[in-house]
């Protein structure tokens, strides 16, 4: 049986006055459907029914079907009992949200509950299962939801499906830059869909993101009642991402004029953050297409806020550069004996040379790696030469030398007096006295 | 003054002379510490041992009269988690006051306070009045920062220090008064400072960028 035709079919049947004939008959389609396993139908139809609403019982049916767990199951080397049993030791971050994700819940009130022992394992399976993940604030409140409506191992494969396929890329991230996307994301649909609230967020300098944050990291789980967040989601597993964008759309359109009439920022933000819970006062019905948004776009304005962000590093840097970096600290040198007095000075050197490498965002070991460069054959290195200008006598032996405006190549020039170096004529390396060579111009070899 | 003062309505001079001063206050620390619970208790003086774990960021609004002058704390609760720091840190600017929680009973959250300053003095505006505070006080046998290692951490980077339990109350109010004043006296001798100098005085208690900046311009 197809997804759409159960949502007819549960819609059809009148509810009784305790309901329970409609659970019996609920159990029964979903079991037909386990058996069945048809991969999820594709259509408009399915969309504009999971757009109209989901029968409430009906959501821990549907939701494996639009996240197709079965094949997610077959796919996956490890089932979710062995990644439970794989999973080690619980993390401690994890530890820390067990009680802080659904406290008002009944079943998630102290660690030894049925629902906390559920999102520890649901929690750590998804970290072993997706490492590069980790574990992100937000993430306890979306398996809390789901452990609600579904088995625990469909909320397991439900969650790593929204999380691995559902987010935008890096959106729990360690440094949470798919979720700032999304956030520069939605700043840009007011600009562009809502204008109105656009200019009064500018004109007031409100910070929508303060608000936006929320309802982006637990997709609205923090701030809509339950039944809301269950509509979003059904929206959201079919159609992606942008459904997040179109909940948040249609709460600032519908409030729309509510807003832009707040006589100060402070009363707009406030407002703001209250919408969530406004909408349910109003019971009001969502429209998800209320402003459309295509896939495409999206896309677009998210390659554009990436290869800004991407370019961004390069003006934080110089920024960082801080002033002291650059003021030449005042230092007195002058009452230390001069060993201390040198070692001063090339601390103090080192230091400015350090400021400069900061400044293009190196360490001074990249900036100056002497053994890299000699290591590598292929750099042509400096040779110094000089004139020959006088006769002199061989250090050694005590003979007069006459190499005089001969052009020799300095070899070691480490000792003030004594340069070693080579002749051209003859070959042969000497130590000639530095006072009667010149250096000529450089030539690289 | 700002664009949003000059249209001033009856319910704008009605909030206006509610206070005297509005600071905003920084509430930072690891994940878990009880910041909220902190707040919490301060706002509403109660206590609920499980809040939802602060996404993002979140605050709160208290009035406290210190030394006859109504001043309007707008306190900024922070999510903890390292990864939600990149996100935070954007709500640094502007803040007047940041307290700095960790919590006596664990050792990871004492030593990540050098790391918050380190935040602080990258995000934060210079000078801004900071105030270490150690909570769950109340918790004797499972403590494991001393007293005296906190007080040591405090006098080390020159700030302030408080013992204090959100669960018992205890120093909780002593917590925000005593950053309240400090902030109070700095500001009023920033202010005299420019006095002094014959400017014409404004209050502008925060930066005119900050988000909700406007709205702060409006307290005189």
């Amino acid at each position: 049986m197809s997804c759409s035709a159960v949502i007819e079919s549960i819609r059809a049947s009148k509810p009784t006055a305790d309901g329970f004939d409609e659970l019996g008959k609920e159990h029964t389609l979903g079991s037909s459907w386990n058996s069945n396993k048809e991969p999820l139908d594709s259509s408009t139809h399915l969309d504009q029914l999971l757009c109209e609403g989901v029968p409430f019982g009906l959501h821990g049916y549907i939701y494996p079907l639009l996240c197709n767990t079965p094949s997610m199951k077959t796919a996956s080397k490890l089932s979710y009992i062995e990644l439970c049993e794989n999973s080690g030791p619980s993390d401690r971050a994890i530890e820390k949200d067990l009680l802080r994700a659904l406290p008002d819940n009944y079943f998630f009130r102290k660690l030894q509950d049925r629902g906390v022992q559920s999102l520890r394992r649901v929690l750590n399976s998804i970290n072993a299962h997706l490492p590069h993940y980790g574990y992100c604030q937000g993430m306890g409140m979306l398996v809390g939801y789901l452990l609600l409506i579904l088995e625990e191992e469909d909320a397991f494969w439900v969650s790593v499906h929204i999380i691995s396929k559902i987010l935008p890329e890096k959106y729990f991230s360690e440094e949470l830059i798919g979720l700032r996307v999304e956030q520069k994301l939605l700043r840009k649909l007011v600009k562009q869909k809502l204008p109105r609230t656009d200019e009064f967020l500018n004109e007031r300098d409100v910070d929508i993101t303060l608000v936006s944050i929320n309802w982006l990291v637990t997709l609205f789980a923090g701030v809509l009642p339950p039944v809301m967040v269950y509509r979003v989601w059904d929206v959201m597993l079919y159609r992606g991402f942008a459904a997040i964008h179109s909940m948040s759309l249609f709460l600032l359109r519908h409030y729309e004029d509510d807003l832009i009439a707040m006589p100060f920022s402070h009363d707009g933000f406030k407002f703001l953050a209250s919408l969530p819970k406004r909408i349910r006062k109003d019971e009001l019905f969502i429209d998800f297409d209320c402003i459309k948004l295509k896939a495409d776009l999206l896309t677009h304005y998210r390659k554009k806020i990436t290869s800004k962000a991407r370019q961004a590093p390069v003006k934080k840097m110089i920024i960082e550069l801080k002033d002291d970096d650059l003021n030449p600290v005042e230092q007195n040198f002058t009452d230390l004996s001069p060993h201390l007095k040198q070692a001063e000075v090339v601390l103090s050197i080192r230091a400015a040379v350090d400021a400069v490498c900061r400044h293009f965002d190196k360490t001074l070991g990249d900036f100056l790696d002497y053994k890299r460069d000699r290591s590598r054959s292929s750099v042509k290195e400096i040779v110094i030469r000089a004139k020959v200008l006088e006769d002199f006598e061989d250090l050694d032996s005590g003979e007069t030398r006459s190499y005089t405006d001969e052009i020799i190549e300095i070899c070691d020039q480490s000792d003030e007096r004594y340069w070693l170096g080579k002749s051209d004529s003859d070959g042969h390396m000497r130590w000639f006295p530095s006072s009667i060579l010149c250096r000529v111009s450089f030539k690289l070899y | 003054m700002s664009s949003a003062a000059g249209s001033s309505t009856p319910t704008s001079i009605a909030a206006q002379k509610a206070y005297d001063y509005l600071f905003k206050l920084l509430l930072i620390g690891d994940s878990g510490v009880g910041k909220t619970c902190l707040l919490f208790r301060f706002a509403e003086n109660s206590f609920n041992p499980t809040f939802i774990s602060t996404i993002g960021i979140d605050f709160k609004i208290q009035t406290v009269e210190i030394d006859g002058k109504r001043i309007k704390l707008q306190v900024w609760d922070t999510a903890g988690q390292e990864r939600f720091r990149t996100i935070t840190t954007a709500y640094y600017r502007g803040a007047m006051g940041i307290l700095l929680v960790y919590d006596v009973t664990s050792k990871k959250t004492f030593e990540n306070i050098t790391n918050w300053l380190k935040n602080i003095e990258e995000h934060a505006a210079e000078g801004v009045e900071q105030l270490l505070v150690a909570n769950k006080c109340d918790q004797e046998d499972k403590r494991v920062i001393s007293e005296e290692q906190g007080q040591l951490l405090a006098v080390h980077h020159g700030i302030d220090f408080i013992e204090c339990s959100a669960m018992t109350g205890e120093n909780v109010r002593e917590a925000f008064y005593r950053m309240a004043r400090r902030v109070k006296t700095k500001h009023e001798s920033k202010e005299s400072a420019q006095r002094a100098d014959g400017s014409k005085s404004v209050k502008i208690l925060s930066d005119p960028g900050s988000p909700l900046g406007k709205s702060l311009g409006n307290c005189c």
